[in-house]
């Protein structure tokens, strides 16, 4: 069995220019955990000189102790290779491609020492309706905000507010159930390094209140306990998701979406719950 | 008349039943002439004579010899087998020539694993590959079947299809692999608890230690020997690995340098490059491609560079065209966002380097061939020779286009043969299963092509690749497409002169012409002769690659 900590993995999706490159550049730099960032573009990113301890081929390491990692031909063997490393990030972001489904990069985040936290897509206010058309990507478009756990509107302040209403009902038709929010890059990146502290709060322009937290213990003994405890959840809570421990030492994964709670027996060790809201 | 050119060491005259050059000005010959590895003349003995040589190798006087077949698509990862065991449905040479018999049912399959087993010490890995369980009527394997084979060793079956791995008990224990375990692609039984079977690479990564000796071993020297030996056997004289990372690692660089400079390495190996990342990379990975090149030598190339920019057709997810799939869920993938394969490809075209792009669907052909006209209106290149690798469904209007921008395609023709009655019954349907890889179609609108196997996706060889082409058979007796059969002639030269010709490396391979690497393969009968339907079961006795003879050590 292995009992060693998982590695939190958010994995970041979202079409050409929806922002993923600027927001994995503002996490980075403004980082106040040990991140490891996987790229898909590894030329792309454009960290501050200043910042760079060290450079290799397919690794850039951080003077705050973050890594910026190059995919390459696989991912499994950077995930791998970030498990060997004699210190340990806190917590791993995945660059998708643009055309890539999130679920598909995430689908690796489950590999021995990481546990997968959740999907953000972002969504570019300016061009979505047009992409959501795209003979070509429009179906991959489609896809990847399907695959969210959180769907984030980027670019909205250079947006017509007629516009980025267009683009929430847009996104509404495709992904009904999934949060969706406009926030800053700033904010964002701020948001996505602090999932593993207790509690987090941010509040954009619009007045969304979004907060994710994470439950390291949930003191349920038996699954009647915990299926009572998640269900009296308020109903802002839009997502929850995690593994916990019960009095008898068995393990319970928990997905909440929605008003749906799926509570299943797991061998996984215990990931903590983590809980998205919106209101 | 006899040349003044004194004879040299090493001059060599093969003479042969029959020797087809794949140069139609001069089509067949009776007797070679080689200096420094080279053609010097090819004709009759006397024509070979004049240039003073006394050295007749007779040996091959039964044999036919043909220009060199040249692979311009397949991959190292063909020479896996020498690292791990073979357990495919049908039976196959090993890189090593050993035949290995097929394995038709679950309990042969145990019985194999309990044999490595008890030669293994305990704990130690067991990863056996191209377990192909399609034809098998017995149960479909479970880590119960596996563990019977063993409980003390963690063990790994890799499918051939690529996309499953079966596992012991064991391997789930191993890695916590439980009933509802949050990763797709674990499989359960009835009962909900995991049954072994691990879907898609990212499954299969939680056996962790397993999937990583899968994954390192395309960098492993008796890989890359495995694939001459493998290539050689198939009478293969240029192979090309289309899409590594070799470039990446200087000490990789450095082996494959080495190890295709060995006599001991039977094949001409064309080494491509494989676009990875973003479009900001490709000026730094333009640099180490060149970089790299300065470094080859006569038995290693680096000729063109290769995108990937979907999936497959029978896995679904290649990008096709309406009306889309026959049946089953569309799940087409581009690999790039299709806005910026102008972007990734510019600087490669610009540095007058080839491109090979893997296109299976029709939209995926035109998303590329969309590309290179961009390309061409931005920056002349008339020679350029783009290839659309696989263009299994690519259209008429798109080949003419092709064909008008001086592109190239390169069929799995092979598909009509293994994959051909699935894909006209489940995938495209009927009327696009006909006119998949339309090689008759392409001759007549002049679009340049040649045949690949993929191998190890499909074996490695050309004797098949011809024999799908000129017949167009299924296994159960239909013939998909008989108005896209070609004849022999057309189907030799697509896999020798027009397969050089994609690699640009026509000037010195692909045929056999005064001053071009005498690179041939040596078969028991002649293409030209046999009847169509047998081309694929002629002997082949091995190859000559720079003169230099390689006998197949194929046992059956």
């Amino acid at each position: 069995m292995t009992s060693s900590p998982r590695i939190p993995v958010l994995v970041v999706g979202g079409y050409l220019g929806a922002g993923k490159t600027t927001l994995i550049n503002q996490i980075l730099q403004s980082a106040t955990q040990r991140i490891a960032v996987v790229v898909n573009d590894f030329g792309s990113v454009n960290i501050d000189a200043a910042l760079i301890a060290e450079k290799h081929d397919d690794t850039i390491e951080l003077t705050n102790g973050c890594i910026c990692c190059a995919v390459g031909e696989s991912l499994a063997d950077v995930l791998f290779s970030i498990a060997d490393r004699p210190t340990l990030p806190e917590l791993v972001i995945i660059e998708a491609s643009g055309v890539a489904n999130p679920a598909s990069v995430a689908a690796f985040a489950h590999i021995d020492g990481f546990h997968h936290l959740g999907n953000v897509v972002l969504v570019d206010a300016l061009h979505a309706e047009e992409t959501a058309r795209d003979s070509l990507v429009g179906k991959t478009f489609l896809t990847q905000l399907q695959s969210a756990d959180l769907i984030a509107l980027t670019k909205t302040d250079a947006a017509s507010s007629e516009a980025v209403k267009s683009v929430e009902t847009l996104v509404e038709s495709i992904a009904p159930q999934i949060p969706t929010l406009q926030l800053s890059t700033l904010r964002l990146a701020d948001i996505m390094t602090n999932t593993s502290v207790s509690t987090h709060t941010d509040t954009d322009a619009n007045h969304t209140h979004f907060s994710t937290m994470t439950l390291e213990h949930v003191g349920a003994a038996t699954e009647e306990q915990l299926r009572a405890f998640i269900s009296n959840f308020p109903t802002s809570v839009v997502r929850a998701k995690g593994i916990v421990q019960l009095a008898d030492g068995t393990h319970r994964l928990i997905q909440k979406v929605g008003s749906t709670v799926t509570i299943s027996e797991t061998a996984l060790p215990t990931s903590g719950l983590v809980i998205i809201s919106v209101e | 008349m006899t040349s003044t050119q004194p004879p040299r060491p090493g001059d060599v005259i093969y003479t042969a039943r029959l020797i087809r050059t794949a140069n139609p000005s001069h089509p067949t010959a009776t007797a070679i002439a080689i200096r420094d590895g080279k053609v010097l003349s090819v004709g009759t003995l006397e024509d070979c004579q004049q240039w003073g040589i006394t050295n007749i190798d007779r040996q091959f006087e039964d044999k036919v010899l043909t220009a060199g077949f040249v692979e311009a698509h397949s991959h190292v990862m063909t020479g896996m087998y020498s690292t791990f065991p073979y357990v495919g449905w049908f039976g196959r040479h090993m890189p090593d020539g050993t035949w290995v018999d097929a394995v038709k049912s679950t309990e042969e399959l145990v019985e194999r694993l309990r044999v490595i087993a008890s030669s293994t010490d305990a704990g130690l890995p067991i990863v056996v590959a191209g377990f192909d369980p399609i034809y098998l009527d017995t149960d479909r394997l479970s880590c119960h079947h596996l563990d019977e084979a063993t409980t003390q060793h963690p063990i790994f079956v890799y499918h051939a299809s690529g996309h499953l791995a079966t596992v012991n008990s064991y391997v789930l224990n191993k890695y916590s692999i439980g009933p509802n375990h949050p990763a797709p692609g674990v499989g359960y039984d009835d009962a909900g608890q995991p049954n072994g079977e691990l879907r898609e690479p990212a499954a299969m990564a939680l056996a962790r230690d397993e999937f990583r000796l899968l994954g390192r071993v395309v960098f492993a020297p008796e890989t890359l020997h495995g694939f001459g030996q493998t290539m050689r056997n198939a009478g293969i004289t240029t192979a090309t690995d289309l899409g590594n990372a070799f470039h990446a690692n200087e000490e990789i660089m450095r082996n494959v340098y080495e190890t295709t400079e060995k006599d001991s390495f039977p094949v001409r190996l064309a080494s491509v490059p494989r676009i990875i990342g973003g479009p900001e990379g490709m000026e730094e990975m333009l640099r180490r491609v060149l970089s790299s090149r300065v470094k080859t030598h006569d038995k290693m190339h680096i000729p063109v560079v290769k995108m990937v920019l979907d999936g497959s057709i029978q896995g679904f997810t290649a990008v096709i065209n309406w009306p889309g799939y026959f049946t089953g869920e569309d799940h087409g993938q581009f690999l790039f966002p299709p806005e910026q394969v102008v972007d990734f490809l510019r600087p490669f075209h610009e540095a007058g380097i080839g491109i090979h792009c893997h296109c299976n669907g029709s939209t995926t052909s035109g998303v590329f061939i969309d590309a290179i006209e961009q390309l061409l209106r931005d920056h002349a290149w008339l020679d350029h020779r783009h290839t659309i690798t696989h263009a299994q469904l690519i259209t008429h209007a798109q080949m003419r286009k092709a064909k008008n921008l001086g592109m190239s395609a390169n069929f799995f023709v092979n598909h009509v043969w293994f994959w051909g009655e699935q894909h006209r019954d489940f995938t495209v349907g009927p009327d696009r299963a006909s006119a998949m890889n339309p090689c008759a179609t392409a001759d007549r609108i002049g679009l340049q092509y040649s045949f690949h196997t993929d191998s190890p996706v499909t074996p490695a060889g050309h004797l098949h690749t011809m024999w799908a082409a000129v017949n167009r058979t299924t296994p159960h007796g239909s013939i998909l497409g008989s108005n896209e059969r070609i004849d022999i002639d057309r189907a030799f030269h697509a896999v020798t002169i027009d397969a050089a010709y994609q690699l640009h490396m026509d000037d010195v391979v692909g045929s056999l012409e005064v001053g071009k690497y005498a690179d041939m393969t040596v078969l028991d009968a002649d293409p030209y002769e046999v009847d169509p339907t047998s081309i694929r079961d002629i002997n082949i006795w091995g190859t000559i690659v720079g003169g230099v003879t390689s006998k197949s050590t194929a046992t059956r």
